[in-house]
């Protein structure tokens, strides 16, 4: 009898110590794993803007631009920002292309590959931080972690050359963005954008893009260079994005 | 040798400017997205390319006059989602258009829907 006592009390020892009764008890990242299945946190399949084709990252209230901001939206389009001579679009610009993207969930990456340049994204989900003097680049680089069923990535890196949308909303090599794409449902992806640039922005902004799911779409070859006048110069760009 | 190379280079760049002088990437800040015009006229060319499918149709006036508009759609692989294919017009069909006017006020139209001579109706993917 005082044996059974105590193995009783060995035992609910055991569990209440136990890392998963932590985990469950203080509503821990573990505790979320297990509610979010991984059929919601596969974001894989074609999708393509919702609605109407929408150039700009429309906001209430205007853009809050440092004169910095102001005087490069003046200067207007440089020739090395040009998408019609098929440099690419940046992020988070690449959003609003009328193209479809597919997104490729592997164990350790999320890819997005847009038809659009055939531009891929390369999103980290390894645990990893982004490197250490990274290079400008067009496309910045991307880390992801996954907050519940919404993948939030962080992506940093950018050269100056390309515009926040398509409507001349610039940045500078400090833009930081964070986007939170979530499947809201099986055939609608919701990204939210957060749009960081101190040296452009007296504060953040957001924007927001929702994409249908396109069943049997593939993505088809896309070659900008094809019959683009722009690529030969003295093509008047004035005016152009 | 060199001068010549530069001028053959010259001549070919002449060439591909004036054959495809509509073509190159934009979008639709070029047409009266608010306007809407329909046209009737027979294919002279259809082009899916891209950066823009391309239609050329002539269009008979009062008059006994003609004038050739140039129909552009968005791009190839977008168009082909939508319906149009190879063989989806040929030249000389019959075929009415409705879509944006340009800006500039020449016969340029950006296609919304298309009504082939079979009478099929085929629509612009996005707007």
């Amino acid at each position: 009898m005082r044996r059974r006592f105590w193995g009783v009390v060995t035992t609910a020892l055991a569990i209440v110590f136990s890392p998963s009764f932590l985990v469950t008890v203080a509503g821990a990242p573990q505790a979320a794993k297990s509610k979010d299945s991984d059929q919601q946190r596969d974001l894989s399949g074609v999708w393509f803007t919702q609605g109407n084709v929408r150039a700009n990252f429309a906001f209430e209230g205007g853009a809050p631009f440092l004169p910095w901001g102001e005087e490069r939206v003046k200067a207007g389009p440089q020739r090395d920002t040009l998408v019609v001579l098929c440099i690419p679009p940046g992020v988070p610009r690449v959003w609003t292309e009328p193209y479809p993207f597919e997104i490729i969930m592997l164990p350790q990456r999320v890819l997005i590959v847009y038809e659009y340049q055939h531009l891929i994204r390369q999103i980290y989900t390894d645990g990893r931080d982004h490197p250490k003097d990274l290079i400008p680049t067009y496309m910045g680089n991307s880390v992801g972690k996954w907050e519940g069923n919404t993948l939030v990535v962080d992506t940093i890196g950018f050269n100056d050359k390309t515009w926040i949308d398509g409507t001349k909303h610039p940045h500078s090599d400090a833009l930081h963005l964070v986007e939170r794409i979530q499947r809201v449902g099986h055939d609608v992806l919701k990204v939210d954008i957060t749009i960081d640039d101190p040296k452009t922005y007296t504060k953040p902004w957001t924007a927001q893009r929702i994409f249908d799911l396109k069943p049997g779409w593939e993505i088809s070859e896309q070659v900008c260079e094809e019959n683009n006048t722009y690529l030969f110069p003295p093509g008047d760009a004035k005016g152009e994005k | 040798m060199n001068n010549t190379r530069w001028v053959l280079i010259g001549l070919a760049m002449s060439l591909l400017l004036t054959s495809h002088p509509v073509l190159a990437h934009h979008g639709f800040a070029n047409f009266q997205m608010d306007q809407t015009s329909t046209i009737k006229g027979s294919v002279v060319d259809y082009e899916l390319i891209n950066p823009h499918v391309q239609i050329t149709l002539k269009v008979e006036q009062e008059g006994g006059k003609s004038v050739e508009w140039n129909v552009e759609g968005v791009s190839l692989n977008m168009m082909v989602r939508a319906g149009f294919k190879k063989d989806s017009l040929k030249a000389g069909d019959i075929v009415s258009v409705t879509g944006h006017p340009g800006k500039n006020g020449k016969p340029v139209l950006l296609l919304m829907k298309i009504m082939l001579a079979d009478g099929r109706v085929l629509s612009a993917p996005y707007e």
